[in-house]
């Protein structure tokens, strides 16, 4: 029972950034690398902005989010669209990752490789869950992911912007005849994408501090949960992130710490074999 | 063409050898001592770098004159990296000719360097850790270490651990540093005949702990040791133990805590969190250093046991030379050395640290030598008293 | 006003298809290009919506160049294109596939919307009309395709091979509707067909494409009725 719900709380955090990886997925059949380098530009922003003491705490958030969507759309123009030309043009993944390589240089190098301690959003202390003591803050991100994806459920269904994602999402060419761009769509995925990291970067930099490696970690996490749910599908990350956490946490508690990552990244290549779309995830049709 | 292009070539090689002549090996003053730091500037540790070369900068501006010497500083990059400390030890011995060598602090990279710069015979100073550098049997031995050594450490905190009627576990960091840390508390128990209950991994940047501290409880663990490499994993190991409710009498870690740790948990996690060293780091030194340190560079000392160290570096060295009279007298200098009769920090003092057969500053023998230190309620550092008394009476 | 290419040039990557195209679709008119498999027809069709680059020549939409433009551009200015094999959103509903049509007639609300009458004279669609479109039938896919881009409010329609894959009865339903389409909107039309005889009964002009160029273009009655060219390029 401790493990089940310490792995649903925990899950949390993975699945807002997993959320991230599906809607660049879907929208542009391509996946950023940096996030876990923008993830931790989030914490920065939040030690940069913390002291700025005229704004309240939902304004610094506001700009923390604003500016990593506006990195994301940055990255999307200058560093996936460029080396994403068709269906066999995969240089963005190098793209992406020498960015993420960079970012982490520079921020080594800037910012040093200790942590420092953000405020903004801090939930110190611990709440009992079912009988189970859980991290404040990890709860408060599992809610936020929660929140999240029903609002990103229930915009891909009933506002237009979602159909549009969906139809880019099947057939981006067919998409420019109807007078919209795609890369217009991949552009402001991106952003939305980004600004989630750069949240979920606050959020987490609050809990540990922000440091340049803080999304090194995390993205691998995120990666593996919404490989497991599947990248196609907003309920995917979510999905993933709770079957994630509560294998990793159930073979922690009874094999060893140490186990529970191995057993989480075992679970990834078993679902790769068995179900490659993810649990929830739709079967690519056929297309282009 | 053909020719023009190698006369070219050669100009230009010309050219750029005699700027290198230039600017890197600036010409040798008589009767300066010119000390060679090296250490990670660029990389993923510069803090390493950074305390390393203010307080050097510190200790000389105390020292030179009280000694009657005049000091040159010489820095290089060694990236972080062991080719880095390769590179940067060759530079600093063959282009720069400097008198002696501090650093690099990192382990790794001082044991990548130790064979070439005990072969140079110069003298060597060191904080680094890791007790393989030295090697005491060699004669000479240019190295002389002014910071604890990792395995003294592991004999002095089991003496705290396993003393009374404790039943311990330990958490360490999935990489070499938390695995040598922990294997030497592991050696240190098989000597004393005793047992360790549990122990428990830690992948650096795990977001949650609470399996591991659930498996100490259920082991019945009541003293834990943590051999963690970053102060955010610390944390968030103490994090999963308050929120499990693990019921630590003990929870003993090391100094690097001080590093990070601090500022980002709660009081609550660091309620019985106690680490060994021994230095007296709630002393008026330690606090007069941080206070100098800060007017000069407008910040608190990073790593404050490593500024600490190398000024003891600083004195130890240049007390020696000023004794010989002349930093070019390599052997003479090292002899002097093993005989200082003190080395001071200001106004700690180590008597007769050194000797022929003894570089190490501290001796792992003497718990009255080391001090329990944990922090208060307001997460400032507190002195708990030497481990001798601990042992004996608790603290 | 009229849709006008000039000497246009495309093709894949390093593969030439069309050499030279001239074509001229006044408003208002049905414009029928036939041609074997692999003359180059849906080429044509995809280089004058922008989904091919155009490497040489011009095209110009009502004297405003356009081969230049991305497709969503070209579409915003009412160059609507009803692909081969339709290209529905099979994920999306009916009523979702029409509503992405909408979006190219952003900002020319002048031009008129004949989806109501569409859904009229075809009355299955509504019944339909909350339906993934993927589920339909082919010909019921196909009035989604009309549907979809008669949101659109087209001023240049380029249909490929409306009639694919459906039967006799259904095709003339399709044409049909095509021509209301036509009438309705004042759109040209340029109507991609391998049915030879019917489409060329609904155009007034006709053009044979063969390799990628335009190798006879007349009347499309005469070319309909004419033994010599059917036998020659057509192969029927
Ligand atoms: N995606 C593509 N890549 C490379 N070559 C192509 C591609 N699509 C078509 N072609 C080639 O271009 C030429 C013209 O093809 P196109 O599809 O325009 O013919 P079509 O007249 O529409 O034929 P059909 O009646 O079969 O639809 C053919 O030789 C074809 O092989
Ligand atoms: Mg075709």
């Amino acid at each position: 029972m401790d493990a089940v719900v310490s792995g649903i709380v925990l899950a949390g955090l993975y699945a807002l950034v997993g959320q991230g990886l599906v809607l660049t997925f879907v929208t542009t059949r391509t996946l950023n690398f940096a996030s876990g380098e923008l993830l931790a530009v989030g914490g920065f922003l939040a030690l940069g902005v913390g002291s700025w003491s005229w704004l309240p705490t939902p304004g610094k958030l506001a700009v923390v989010v604003l500016v990593g969507g506006a990195l994301g759309a940055v990255v999307h123009r200058w560093l996936v669209l460029p080396f994403a030309r068709g269906e066999h043009d995969s240089r963005w993944l190098l793209s992406t990752v020498g960015i993420s390589y960079v970012l982490l240089n520079l921020f080594t190098n800037g910012e040093g490789a200790n942590p420092q301690r953000v405020e903004l959003t801090r939930n110190p202390g611990t709440v009992e869950v079912l009988g189970v003591g859980v991290n404040k803050q990890s709860l408060v991100i599992a809610v936020i992911a929660v929140v999240v994806t029903l609002a990103l459920v229930a915009a891909s269904r009933w506002t237009s912007g979602g159909v549009i994602m969906r139809a880019v999402a099947e057939d981006p060419r067919t998409v420019a005849l109807m007078g919209i761009s795609p890369r217009l769509v991949g552009a402001v995925a991106y952003a939305a994408a980004t600004a989630l990291a750069a949240l979920a970067g606050v959020l987490w930099a609050s809990e540990v501090g922000a440091t340049p490696g803080l999304g090194v970690h995390v993205l691998v996490s995120a990666f593996a949960v919404a490989v497991i749910g599947g990248l196609t599908s907003f309920w995917g990350p979510l999905v993933g992130a709770v079957v994630f956490g509560v294998v990793v946490q159930v073979s922690a508690y009874e094999l060893g710490a140490l186990w529970g990552q191995v057993a989480g990244l075992a679970l990834v290549i078993v679902v790769l074999v068995l179900r490659p779309e993810g649990l929830v995830g739709r079967r690519m049709e056929a297309k282009l | 063409m053909k020719k023009f292009a190698v006369a070219a070539l050669a100009v230009a090689s010309v050219a750029s050898l005699a700027a290198c002549g230039n600017d890197s090996s600036s010409e040798r003053e008589d009767g300066v001592v010119r000390i060679g730091l090296v250490g990670p500037e660029t990389g993923a540790a510069p803090q390493f770098y950074t305390d390393l070369v203010r307080p050097v900068e510190l200790a000389v501006a105390d020292l030179a004159d009280e000694y009657g010497l005049e000091v040159e500083i010489v820095t290089v990059d060694d990236k972080g990296t062991p080719d880095g400390a390769s590179a940067a030890v060759q530079q600093l011995l063959n282009t720069e000719d400097v008198d002696a060598i501090f650093g690099p602090p990192q382990s790794g990279n001082a044991l990548q360097v130790a064979d070439v710069i005990q072969r140079s015979g110069r003298p060597w100073l060191s904080a680094a850790l890791a007790p393989e550098i030295m090697d005491e049997s060699l004669d000479p031995n240019w190295l002389f270490r002014t910071n604890y050594n990792a395995s003294d450490l592991s004999s002095v905190v089991a003496q705290y651990l396993f003393s009374g009627d404790s039943t311990v576990g330990i958490v360490h960091s999935a990489d070499a540093y938390g695995q040598s840390g922990a294997e030497s508390i592991e050696a240190e128990a098989e000597e004393l005949g005793a047992e360790i209950a549990a122990v428990e991994a830690i992948q650096p940047g795990t977001t949650d702990f609470s399996a591991g501290i659930s498996r100490l409880a259920a082991a019945g663990v009541d003293t834990v040791f943590l051999a963690i490499t970053a102060g955010a994993d610390t944390a968030t190991v103490t994090k999963a133990i308050a929120q499990e409710g693990l019921a630590a009498d003990r929870v003993v870690t090391n100094a690097t805590i001080l590093a990070d740790f601090a500022t980002l948990a709660d009081p609550e996690q660091w309620e019985n969190l106690v680490f060994i060293d021994p230095r007296d780091l709630t002393g008026d030194t330690v606090a007069g250093i941080a206070a100098d340190y800060e007017a000069e560079y407008g910040e608190a000392p990073i790593i404050p046991t490593n500024v600490y160290s190398w000024m003891a570096a600083v004195d130890t060295y240049l007390q020696a030379v000023a004794e010989v009279g002349d930093a070019r007298d390599f052997d003479g200098v090292r002899e002097a050395m093993e005989g200082l009769e003190q080395v001071s920090v200001r106004d700690d003092v180590y008597e007769k640290p050194f000797g022929a057969g003894d570089h190490e500053i501290y001796e792992p023998e003497d718990p009255s030598q080391w001090i329990v230190f944990g922090f208060d309620g307001e997460g400032a550092l507190e002195a708990r008293g030497d481990l001798a008394s601990c042992i004996a009476d608790g603290c | 006003m009229s849709l006008v290419l000039e000497k246009v040039a495309s093709g894949y990557g390093r593969l030439a298809v069309l050499h030279g195209v001239d074509l001229e679709v006044p408003r208002g008119e049905i414009v029928s290009v036939v041609g074997a498999n692999g003359a180059g027809k849906s080429t044509l069709a995809q280089t004058i919506s922008g989904l091919l680059t155009t490497t040489a020549g011009t095209i110009t939409l009502d004297g405003t160049p356009v081969h230049r433009l991305r497709p969503e551009r070209r579409a915003r200015l009412g160059l609507v294109h009803v692909p081969e094999g339709r290209r529905l959103f099979g994920g999306l509903t009916v009523a979702e596939n029409v509503g992405m049509g909408r979006h190219a007639a952003r900002g020319r609300r002048g031009d008129p919307d004949v989806v109501e009458h569409l859904l009229d004279a075809f009355p299955r669609l509504r019944e339909r009309w909350g339906q993934r479109a993927g589920l339909l039938s082919g010909g019921e896919q196909q009035m989604v395709a009309l549907a979809r881009a008669a949101a659109s409010r087209p001023r240049y329609l380029l249909l490929d091979e409306p009639s694919l894959g459906l039967s006799p009865r259904l095709s003339s339903e399709v044409f049909r509707l095509v021509a209301m389409i036509a009438e309705e909107t004042g759109a040209g039309v340029v109507l991609v067909e391998q049915r030879v005889d019917a489409a060329l009964r609904l155009a007034t002009t006709g053009h044979v494409i063969e390799h990628g160029r335009i190798v006879v273009s007349g009347d499309a009655e005469e070319l309909r009725t004419s033994e010599m060219i059917r036998k020659a390029y057509l192969g029927v």
